[in-house]
Order: structure tokens, then C-alpha cells, then sequence
């Protein structure tokens, strides 16, 4: 407000960026696993 | 245990101590104490993460279920990357952008002191004696194990865990868990390498499978949906309302790092959950070809031989060698119907084992589970990995209990000391008061870590509190985050019905199984809560 530069710190405390492809590999992975899991016990009973 | 394996552990103990006392330097303000100046990369936060949530029953319990029951387990597991992609979404830009030390302390910005100090006090009773269990189950184990006196092994584990926390504050609790996790993830490899190498001796890996297969331990069936449901409320509670946890993703860098420590969880968590579960099915296949002993916990097997009842004990021991010997015949004949009638029995004859020794020590909750992997640990790696894993185990057991303890202390500092009786103080001040927190909460652990071992029904009931409170505290935080109609005092007496209705469902409705709990008390809490508050005019903060 009165022209002074915020502190770098807080500035990287600020950092916010969108994730989703993070969200949405994470959870295709999981996918992906709890698939395999049924696969494998399948495959092995 | 030889001395190599003795000095390992004893470097290890006295390498994390050194360390701790090294991260000490630059923590004399309350900021670099309590988080780390909030500096700490994204991979350190989420590795602190995760060995604060992996305990030693963790290792050890966990490997033990997967020799009797197979990697149903896992599935325990499934609702935490879910949680984390939610808890990412919504509290992790709240808690930081607020620059809180603690949970709670948003809760009195958007209600009032008294909602803060009810939540905090709910996580201080239960985090306080459930550190004393955590504490006290790896201890009951190892001392049987090592043949040491449980005094000795609670002081063990308490006093270089205390002892970093103490001096070292956040910043050692979360390098220590960094060590800690590299220690883990290497020594449950290396036991796996040895298991292989054991197993590949008689059969291939095809066939381990097979063997594996044959007895169920690949096919449990999953529960996908309801654990997905129920375990997601409970993932949410422990990674967004409970200090221990909070804390941990409060001392990173920016909002981004500690987005992508939970991250780091919800990408890593399972895969790791399924390394030390295929570690226990693995132990299981090695046993096929080794003999097992018939329990592995050797000081009740000692007992109970030398007991009132050693003659019928005698006789159990005898045919479990003989069908021990068939099973490992019918294994190598891929005799599949064979196997799996000898392994039935195998199964019936350690049961009765330990309904001997329950009744004939008074332990009616002896479970062989968590004596297996520590057995195997020590009677078949190599000389040198015993020291390893042993330090393993004892690392996770500090490095579960040091998030606590140093979460105990902020709370108690944070949310009741500067807040209620010493408002305006130095940081020196604050930061000594933190120390001395944490020394004394330490110290309580470690009694209630001696009372509980000895006492199931303490244990019951500390993991019953922690299933009443903990639905209530989420519910409180999607009123405070997630809605901006809801008042103080509907906060706060929703919460006290959240807690009242898990109550009641955890004793009158027993049928309810306990990952529903967290489920029932959230929704309480938001009814209720709500309901209250549209009597009441709106917060004009907030409108």
C-alpha cells in the first residue's frame, strides 16, 4: 500500500499455482494400482 | 544379535542425537522452533510426513498381517491420495496463508477463543495418550524380542527422541524423519533381497506367487467402496486437523511445497505400504522352506513349555513340526490341494498355540502377529542388516512419537500458554517454555508408555478417544472452512454433539465399524452446528 516491496518470504509463502494434472495423475495411479491388486489376486488365486 | 549389529544401532542412535543438537542453530526464535522459519523443501516435509504417520507396529504389525492374512491391508490405504488431493484443495492455502503455528489457531480468527481452546484441549488429551501407545507397542515387542526390560526399552526409544525434539525443535524432528525414512525404505529393500535370495533357493518366483496365491494372501477381496468412503474422513481428520500432521506441511517453503509434500504422500504412500506388505507375504513363502517357529514371540513359547501345560504344549509342538515338514513336501511337489489342507492345519495348530498361552499368562490379548517380522529380523538376515532394521524399527517408533511430542508442545504453548496466561513475552521466553513443553510432555509419554504396556484395556480405551474425537474436530473445520453462515456457538456445540453422537454409536451400536465414526461425528457436527447457527444472525465479519 505505502510502495514497499514485500518481503521475499512472503511472496514465496503466497505462491499458489493450479496442480490439477498433479491431482489427476495421482489419482489415476491409484486407479491404476487398486486395478493391478485386483489383477494380480486374480491372477494368482 | 552380535556386536556389529549393536554398534550399528548404537551409531545410528547416537548419529540422530548429534544431528538433532546440530539443527538446534538457528531455532532461539518461537519461528524457527516451532517451524523451521517455515523453510524446509517440499521433499523433507512430505518425508516427515510419512514417518510421522508410519509408526513401528506399522512395520512390524503390519508385515505380521500380511504372514497370516496377505495384502488385504492395503486397502486401508486407499483413501489417502484422495484425502491429500482434497486437503490440498482446501486447508493447506487456509493454514498458510493464515500463518498460524497451529490447527486451532484459525479457528478462534473465524469463530472465538473458546471454539479454538475446546479443539486444541480435544487434540492434547488424545495425542498425549496415544504417544504413550505408540510408544508403548513397539516397546513391548522389542523386549521380547531383545530379552531387555520394558523400562529399558521405553527409555530406549524415549530418551534420543526426546532428547532431539527437545533441543532441536521442528527442524530436527523433520531431518530426523528424513534419516529415518532413508533407513526404513533401505532396510525393509535389503530384507526383501534376502527373502528373495532364501526363496529362489527352492522354487521360482513364479511359483513363490503361486504358493503365495494358493493360501489367499494375494486375493483378499476389497472392500473398495466403503473403505473409500469411511477411510477418507478418517485420512482427512488425521492430515487436516491433527496438529502432529499439520505442523509438518506449516514449515514448508510456500503454499506450493506443502501442496506438493502431501503429494509427495499421496504418490509414494501406497507403493511403500506395498513394499512392507509383500515383505510379510514374503517372510510367509521363506517359512514354507525354513522351519518357523510355532509362536514367534520365544519368551510366552518359553513360559508355556516350562508351564502347568507344557505336556499338551509339547504335543501341539509335535505335530506342528510334522505338518510343517508335509507343507513344505507338498510346496515342493506343487501338491496345490495338499498345500493348502497343510497350511490349514498349520494355521489351527499355532491358533490353539496361543489360546494356550492367553490362558496360561494372562495376556488375552497376546497376538503372535507383531512377533513375526522382528523373529525373522533377528534369527535370519545377515550380520550387520539385524542392526539395521532393528534401528529401523526403533526409528520409525521416534519418529512417529517426535511429530507428536513436538506437536504436544506448540498446542500447549500456542494455544494455551501465550493465548490464556503469558500474553506478551520475549521470543527467548517462549521458546525456553516450548522446550520445557516438550521435555515435559516427553516425560508423560513415557509413563503412560510403561502404565499402558502392560494394560489392553488403557490402550482401548486411548484408541476409543481418539475415534470419538477425532470426526468432531473435521466437522468443526468444514464448518470454519468450508461455509461462511456458520457462528461460534454453533461450532462449538456442535462439536460437543459430534462427540456425544460418536459416543453413543461407539457403545449402543456396536455393529458400526470404527471407520465410520469419523464419518458420523463430521456430519453431527455440520448439522448440528449448522442448525444452531441459522438461529442465530449471521457473523458480520463474514457477511
Amino acid at each position: 500500500v505505502n510502495g514497499e516491496p514485500r518481503t521475499p518470504n512472503v511472496e514465496r509463502l503466497e505462491n499458489d499455482t493450479p496442480m490439477t494434472k498433479t491431482y489427476v495423475g495421482v489419482l489415476v495411479l491409484e486407479v491404476v494400482i487398486v486395478i493391478a491388486l485386483w489383477w494380480f489376486g486374480r491372477a494368482f488365486a | 544379535v552380535r556386536p556389529l549389529d549393536w554398534g550399528v544401532l548404537v551409531a545410528y542412535v547416537g548419529w540422530i542425537i548429534i544431528d538433532g543438537l546440530r539443527r538446534s542453530k538457528g531455532t532461539d526464535k518461537v519461528d524457527g522452533y516451532l517451524l523451521a522459519n517455515r523453510s524446509l523443501p517440499w521433499w523433507a516435509v512430505g518425508l516427515s510426513v510419512m514417518a510421522t504417520q508410519m509408526s513401528a507396529v506399522t512395520i512390524v504389525g503390519t508385515t505380521g498381517l500380511a504372514y497370516t492374512t496377505g495384502l488385504r491391508f492395503i486397502q486401508n490405504y486407499f483413501p489417502l491420495p484422495l484425502a491429500m488431493v482434497i486437503l490440498s484443495l482446501t486447508v493447506v492455502p487456509f493454514f498458510t496463508r493464515a500463518r498460524v503455528y497451529t490447527a486451532y489457531e484459525y479457528l478462534e480468527r473465524r469463530f472465538d477463543v473458546r471454539v479454538r481452546s475446546l479443539a486444541s484441549f480435544l487434540f492434547l488429551i488424545g495425542r498425549a495418550t496415544s504417544l504413550g501407545v505408540t510408544l508403548a507397542a513397539p516397546s513391548v515387542v522389542m523386549s521380547a524380542i531383545l530379552g531387555w526390560s520394558l523400562p529399558v526399552t521405553v527409555l530406549v526409544i524415549c530418551i534420543p527422541m526426546i532428547a532431539y525434539t527437545t533441543i532441536g525443535g521442528v527442524q530436527a524432528v523433520a531431518w530426523t524423519d528424513v534419516k529415518q525414512m532413508f533407513i526404513v525404505v533401505f532396510g525393509m529393500s535389503a530384507a526383501v533381497v534376502v527373502l528373495l535370495s532364501g526363496i529362489l533357493q527352492h522354487v521360482s518366483f513364479g511359483e513363490a506367487l503361486n504358493l503365495a496365491g494358493a493360501t489367499g494372501r494375494l486375493s483378499e477381496t476389497y472392500t473398495v467402496w466403503s473403505a473409500m468412503l469411511g477411510g477418507t474422513f478418517l485420512m482427512l481428520s488425521y492430515f487436516g486437523c491433527d496438529q502432529s500432521q499439520v505442523q509438518r506441511y506449516l514449515t514448508a517453503k510456500s503454499i506450493d511445497e506443502a501442496r506438493s509434500s502431501l503429494m509427495m504422500s499421496a504418490w509414494v504412500k501406497i507403493p511403500l505400504q506395498l513394499l512392507i506388505l509383500t515383505t510379510g507375504v514374503l517372510v510367509f513363502v521363506f517359512y514354507l522352506f525354513n522351519t518357523p517357529p510355532m509362536l514367534f514371540n520365544r519368551v510366552y513359547d518359553a513360559q508355556v513349555a516350562s508351564g502347568p501345560r507344557a505336556a499338551e504344549y509339547v504335543g501341539l509342538q509335535q505335530a506342528f513340526d510334522r505338518e510343517i515338514a508335509a507343507r513344505r513336501e507338498a510346496a515342493l511337489r506343487a501338491d496345490r490341494d495338499g498345500f493348502i489342507a497343510s497350511d490349514a492345519r498349520v494355521k489351527d495348530i499355532r491358533s490353539q498355540a496361543s489360546g494356550i498361552v492367553r490362558s496360561a499368562s494372562g495376556d488375552a490379548d497376546y497376538s503372535d502377529v507383531n512377533y513375526v517380522f522382528p523373529t525373522f529380523i533377528t534369527t535370519q538376515l545377515p550380520i550387520g542388516l539385524v542392526g539395521l532394521m532393528i534401528a529401523a524399527i526403533f526409528a520409525a517408533a521416534m519418529s512417529a512419537s517426535g511429530g507428536e511430542l513436538n506437536a504436544l508442545a506448540t498446542a500447549t504453548v500456542i494455544d494455551f500458554y501465550k493465548r490464556h496466561f503469558v500474553k506478551q513475552a520475549t521470543d527467548s521466553h517462549y521458546v525456553f517454555v516450548s522446550k520445557l513443553a516438550t521435555f515435559a510432555w516427553g516425560l508423560f509419554a513415557c509413563f503412560v508408555a510403561m502404565r499402558a504396556a502392560n494394560q489392553g484395556s488403557l490402550i482401548e480405551v486411548v484408541n476409543r478417544y481418539g475415534s470419538v474425537v477425532y470426526g468432531s474436530l473435521l466437522g468443526v473445520f468444514i464448518l470454519a472452512i468450508l461455509t461462511r453462515r456458520a457462528t461460534a456457538r454453533g461450532a462449538f456445540w456442535g462439536t460437543i454433539a459430534g462427540m456425544a453422537a460418536v459416543l453413543y454409536v461407539y457403545n449402543w451400536m456396536p455393529w458400526i465399524a470404527f471407520l465410520w465414526h469419523n464419518l458420523i461425528g463430521a456430519v453431527v457436527v455440520v448439522a448440528v452446528g449448522m442448525a444452531i447457527s441459522y438461529t442465530q444472525r449471521p457473523d458480520a465479519r463474514l457477511v
